[in-house]
């Protein structure tokens, strides 16, 4: 199974946009939530939607602010 | 005498404020951390009500600048101390460089402390943002 990639975009404000890529199923929000939690910028919003490629694999994306 | 401004921060780790810092200016060497808050200095070294825990001393702020400082607060989170004078260079533009250069190396320690194998930090394409970005091996 391939690993998780989880990327953190950061903007130009400072927030935080985090995409976690590559695997599926749930546990990706709370990776990145917990990755995200030191910023302890309040979650702006979380979305979970599955991406149907050859395998299925799900991508999330939280935001945190500042 | 220039009169100090507060300004609240989302900043709460001690460690990635320092190194925010050292990209927006202030090497380590230049930075004094303390475990109680310590008192701020003006322009001519007279001694302000200000105190804080992170200083950035006068002499390193620039010619006539006064001390700026970062006080931790009760709820941990830390307020910036900064003269009326100085926030013409210590601006909101360089708030906001110093809150991108604390995001991204609180999100280093913290994954790092998740067991997230950190790959570095890329520019993101079109845009030049910075991304973080960590490796999770899958069971």
């Amino acid at each position: 199974m391939a690993d998780q990639i989880i990327s953190c975009v950061i903007n130009d404000d400072g927030s935080v946009t985090a995409d976690a890529a590559g695997f599926k199923g749930k546990g990706c929000v709370e990776t990145i939530s917990k990755l995200l939690s030191i910023l302890h910028g309040q979650t702006l919003g979380a979305t979970h939607k599955p991406e149907y490629r050859q395998n299925v694999t799900t991508q999330t994306q939280i935001k945190a602010g500042r | 005498m220039s009169a100090y401004q507060t300004q609240s921060t989302c900043f709460e780790d001690k460690d990635s404020l320092i190194k925010g810092l050292s990209e927006n200016g202030y090497g380590l060497n230049t930075v004094e951390v303390h475990d109680t808050p310590q008192t701020l200095y003006d322009y001519c070294g007279h001694p302000r009500p200000q105190k804080a825990h992170i200083i950035l001393r006068r002499q390193f702020v620039g010619g006539a600048a006064n001390d700026i400082g970062f006080l931790k607060n009760t709820d941990g989170t830390y307020t910036v101390i900064i003269s009326e004078y100085d926030s013409m260079r210590h601006n909101t533009a360089w708030i906001a460089n110093l809150i991108k250069s604390y995001a991204k190396h609180a999100l280093i320690k913290q994954g790092k402390r998740m067991g997230l194998t950190f790959l570095g930090v890329s520019a993101q394409k079109g845009t030049g943002r910075p991304i973080v970005q960590f490796r999770k091996a899958l069971a």
